[in-house]
């Protein structure tokens, strides 16, 4: 199982970081006015959006590695939240698309988002 | 052959460069959050968004007759991605990237420089001169520059080569028993399609190496990793149809160029 790479500082995302946590329910309305609900997920699934700057070119190419080694959305990784240090066994990239800009030397930046899967 | 300019500065690109990887994943989403993936290995495709400014009438020019040359979207060209390593494999040379000559012994898992275990032993046990190399699709009369960390238990010179049909330039290079990054840069004079890196032992020599990188400009940039993709796209191709400048003053046009590859 790959894991999302770390920057040479050791650190995985840079401020601002964010994380998100997502539940689903299907809520079924009555007509008296009452309701029921079902929870679809088993356990709730995290988001975290990686956005990050001034990194180098070893950096930068790293992480377009690692999005290429993936196939974008298609494999799954492990993910240490950073937040908690919980181990996320099963995330892959949210997206099918990786855009960087290097504007200068050390000044490359990107943004991926990294979901929790079940499979 | 056609293949995408370098400027006067012997670099490919300005900053700011640009660039996007898209690939493609068909997902069946389940409604307790699992879902079924598969990936369209053929559909991958990189895009490149390359800002110039003062170019040189005749920079903008040979981007411009390439342009003509290729119509626009139509036909395809050569690219050396500014921001890649332009060789394959930069880490293993057992693959069948790297040509080794038949004397070389090329043994891998060694400790690096940079705390891994992937630095190659090159053990020339010929009588003679022998080296390993590594042919890209890049044109010969571009600018390069070829680096990697190079290190010997006992002291020796090894050279650095950069080599096309018709001439072979070297660089000597004193290996110590620490690691250190060299590099060497040139331009060839021989007009040919296709250029070779690589490194040449003297007889008996042995030496770890480690991070070769091949880039299309005058000096190394930090290094970078490769395995099965480098930053050679043989079938490039201008992303539109239209092609606009800007001229700023005398000698001096702006212009933002866009680039795609596939990815297979």
């Amino acid at each position: 199982m790959s894991q999302f790479p770390t920057l040479k500082t050791g650190a995985v995302m840079q401020y601002p970081a964010r994380r998100s946590v997502r539940f689903s329910t299907t809520v079924v309305r009555f007509m008296d006015g009452s309701e029921q609900r079902y929870r679809l997920y088993q356990t709730p699934l995290h988001c975290w959006t990686v956005q990050l700057d001034l990194l180098d070119d070893s950096e930068l190419h790293q992480l377009r590695e690692f999005f290429r080694s993936q196939s974008g959305q298609f494999a799954s990784f492990s993910f240490t939240d950073p937040w908690d240090g919980t181990v996320y066994p099963t995330c892959t990239l949210r997206s099918d698309s990786m855009s960087d800009t290097l504007k200068d030397v050390f000044d490359g930046r990107t943004s991926l988002t990294i979901q929790e899967s079940r499979s | 052959m056609l293949y995408y300019p370098q400027l006067a500065t012997g670099s490919v690109s300005q900053f700011p460069v640009g660039r996007t990887m898209q690939l493609r994943t068909i997902t069946n989403q389940m409604l307790g959050g699992d879902n079924i993936r598969a990936s369209d290995t053929g559909a991958g495709a990189v895009r490149w968004q390359l800002q110039y400014a003062g170019l040189t009438d005749a920079e903008w020019t040979s981007i411009d007759q390439l342009f003509e040359a290729v119509e626009g979207q139509l036909s395809t060209f050569t690219f050396l991605d500014p921001t890649d390593n332009l060789l394959l494999w930069s880490e293993d040379w057992t693959q069948a990237a790297w040509s080794p000559d038949p004397l070389i012994t090329l043994g891998t898992g060694m400790q690096d420089p940079l705390g891994g275990s992937n630095a190659m032993q090159i053990t020339n046990s010929a009588q003679t001169t022998q080296g390993v190399m590594q042919a890209t699709a890049g044109p010969s009369w571009f600018q390069y520059c070829f680096s990697l960390s190079l290190r010997s238990d006992v002291p020796c010179v090894v050279q650095l080569v950069v080599s096309t049909a018709g001439q072979v330039w070297t660089s000597p290079v004193n290996v110590g028993p620490n690691w250190t990054r060299t590099a060497g840069s040139t331009s060839l004079s021989a007009i040919q399609d296709g250029v070779s890196f690589g490194i040449q032992l003297p007889a008996g020599v042995q030496v770890y190496a480690f991070g070769a990188q091949a880039e299309a400009q005058p000096a190394a940039g930090p290094y970078k990793k490769t395995t099965d993709l480098a930053g050679v796209y043989s079938n490039a191709r201008f992303d539109s149809d239209a092609l606009s400048r800007t001229t700023d003053a005398p000698d001096q046009n702006s212009t933002v160029i866009k680039l795609m590859s596939s990815l297979s």
